[in-house]
């Protein structure tokens, strides 16, 4: 039920090389004939599609056909439910491209300015959705890799403050300098086969404890 | 001040009644202020509108403008609140099926009274029983990031269950609660009213717990606006808050619920029957199909400095709430920058100060 990223990231990348290739698409449509009409136009482009309807069942229909994208109304209120996935499961998040029946061009592109979803479509029309859904899945992949990178670059910097603040504990309750205290948290690091980080968090937190 | 013509977006639940209220008593006009209300249908879509600026303000689940700041659900966009709405008003509701499976799997009576007490203590001892409970439960919530996710893992914690291991989360919209319990898609639920009662007087659920039971200080619902909004607008922001102040003042007083209920069951607002709209407003609820209305304490707050100030202690808990829900562990410091940022306890020091002199019309 918690966002761990374990083997689910290797099943993204598989996804990811395969997906220039022929994509699962799940069109979730409240409009039969629509969903037939858009359905056969990604099918002839190659596309893996299965239609959905929105509701109680959608969420087994996902489990079942595990698509790599999906697309649906931005007025449906199933979305709360798809952006929750990626939460409460350790299902990989799948990208969602969205259409809208009843809003113009400005709000779709405003909304593109914005970030919104990145995934926009507008009146589904099926020769222009193909190329949507590839920019769509481009757009996702280029934010799924720099909300990575920030989550690896945030981690870094709270491993290296945890570092500098156990050095300065050193220094000031052994009276080591700088190199003494660094040294002295890489040897222990050594010993333990621990990174240095993870020994520094161990030291403050006991210096809590003492303190507590 | 700076932007007069407001457009602001609820989602048609009980708790959007101080909008509802303050647009019907004339308090957002009493303020100078022009307000179009915009009903909507999922709380990804208010997000959208806030972050595009098709919206200017919004109600909002307590959680989500710092998760949504943070970026961990859907999208990264700053957003802030300065003004708790709502507390409490949920209720966590099990199937029919599941109690007597329970109930039988420990040979007790099936009209064992369905007390919050016994509730618990069948749940304590069935857990424990693998026998019992052999499957994984399946329990839905309104949005990832709500009070009431984090509220049903502390109830089933409470009652011996692990969330993780034992049980399955999964979102359901509020309206398709009742369905998807009685089908057996779901063991049960935590959602605000009136999809606790609609089950329990069906009798295809019985009530576990109610919200306040488990959390008494729980934040609900708060008015969000995104931060750049905030920075364009301050006096604006600050007008809004008096004016809805006065309206969750007005529905705090109980001889007002019917009035309320009456106003909020319009189809162009929730669209629902009165007499069940004011059951909730003033907490008058039944556990189970054969059981008395009882007045549940504290069901539901509009109006108390524990409800309109967003910051504070019940702030934190929020954050701490989310952490879990993300199996992270809490790093002090963007917990605090989050608190500060998002939970704006500021803003609303600043209504107060004003609420007092600014008297309206009742």
């Amino acid at each position: 039920m918690s966002l761990r990223k374990t083997d689910s990231d290797l099943r993204f990348e598989s996804m990811t090389t395969q997906a220039s290739k022929s994509y699962r698409v799940m069109l979730v449509d409240e409009v039969p004939d629509r969903a037939r009409w858009v359905g056969d136009a990604l099918a002839h482009a190659g596309m893996q599609v299965a239609i959905a309807e929105a509701g109680r069942t959608l969420l087994k229909r996902i489990a079942d056909v595990e698509p790599d994208v999906i697309v649906i109304d931005i007025e449906s209120p199933d979305r709360d439910m798809l952006e929750s996935l990626s939460v409460l499961s350790t299902h990989q998040p799948t990208p969602i491209v969205m259409f809208s029946e009843k809003r113009g061009t400005d709000f779709i592109n405003a909304a593109i300015a914005a970030g919104v979803t990145a995934y926009m479509v507008g009146e589904i029309d099926p020769s222009k959705v193909k190329p949507i859904i590839d920019a769509a899945m481009a757009q996702f992949q280029a934010f799924q890799g720099m909300r990575q990178a920030l989550d690896e670059t945030q981690e870094q910097l709270r491993q290296r403050r945890s570092i500098e603040k156990a050095k300065l504990l050193l220094i000031q309750s052994h009276g080591f300098d700088e190199a003494r205290a660094h040294q002295f948290l890489r040897e222990l690091a050594m010993q333990r086969r621990l990174s240095m980080s993870e020994v520094a968090a161990g030291i403050l937190e006991s210096a809590q404890a003492d303190s507590g | 001040m700076n932007k007069t013509d407001l457009d602001i977006a609820y989602l048609p639940l009980v708790d959007s009644a101080p909008f509802i209220l303050a647009e019907h008593l004339g308090y957002f006009s009493q303020m100078g202020l022009k307000v179009t209300l915009h009903k909507e249908v999922s709380w990804a879509l208010v997000r959208d509108k806030l972050a595009i600026g098709a919206r200017d303000a919004a109600q909002m689940l307590a959680p989500l403008p710092a998760m949504t700041t943070l970026g961990v659900s859907g999208m990264r966009v700053p957003l802030l609140t300065g003004l708790g709405l709502s507390k409490n008003g949920n209720g966590i509701t099990i199937s029919a099926v599941l109690w007597q499976q329970m109930l039988a799997g420990l040979q007790l009576a099936e009209d064992y009274p369905a007390s919050a007490a016994n509730v618990t203590d069948v749940i304590v001892r069935a857990a424990r029983q693998t026998e019992i409970l052999s499957r994984q439960l399946t329990f839905a919530v309104v949005h990832g990031f709500s009070t009431h996710a984090i509220l049903l893992r502390r109830w089933l914690r409470s009652a011996g269950v692990d969330p993780d291991a034992q049980v399955k989360m999964i979102v359901v919209p509020p309206s398709q609660m009742v369905d998807s319990l009685s089908a057996g898609v779901i063991d049960g639920y935590c959602v605000g009213e009136p999809w606790s009662t609609l089950a329990i007087k069906l009798g295809v659920g019985i009530a576990a717990a109610w919200g306040a039971e488990v959390w008494a200080e729980a934040p609900e619902k708060v008015l969000c606006v995104t931060e750049q909004w905030h920075e364009q607008n301050p006096a604006t922001h600050h007008a809004l808050r008096i004016a809805l102040m006065h309206a969750c003042g007005w529905l705090s007083r109980p001889d007002n619920a019917l009035e309320a209920a009456q106003v909020m069951s319009a189809k162009q607002y929730l669209d629902i029957e009165d007499s069940v709209l004011e059951r909730a407003l003033s907490g008058h609820l039944a556990r189970t199909r054969n059981s008395a209305v009882e007045q549940v304490p504290n069901f539901l707050s509009f109006f108390d400095n524990q409800t309109n100030d967003p910051g504070g202690d019940s702030a934190l808990q929020i954050l701490d709430g989310c952490n879990d829900l993300l199996g992270r562990s809490v790093d002090p410091v963007q917990r605090h920058m989050l608190a500060r940022r998002c939970f704006r306890s500021d803003l609303f020091h600043h209504t107060l100060q004003e609420f007092d002199d600014s008297a309206v019309d009742p």
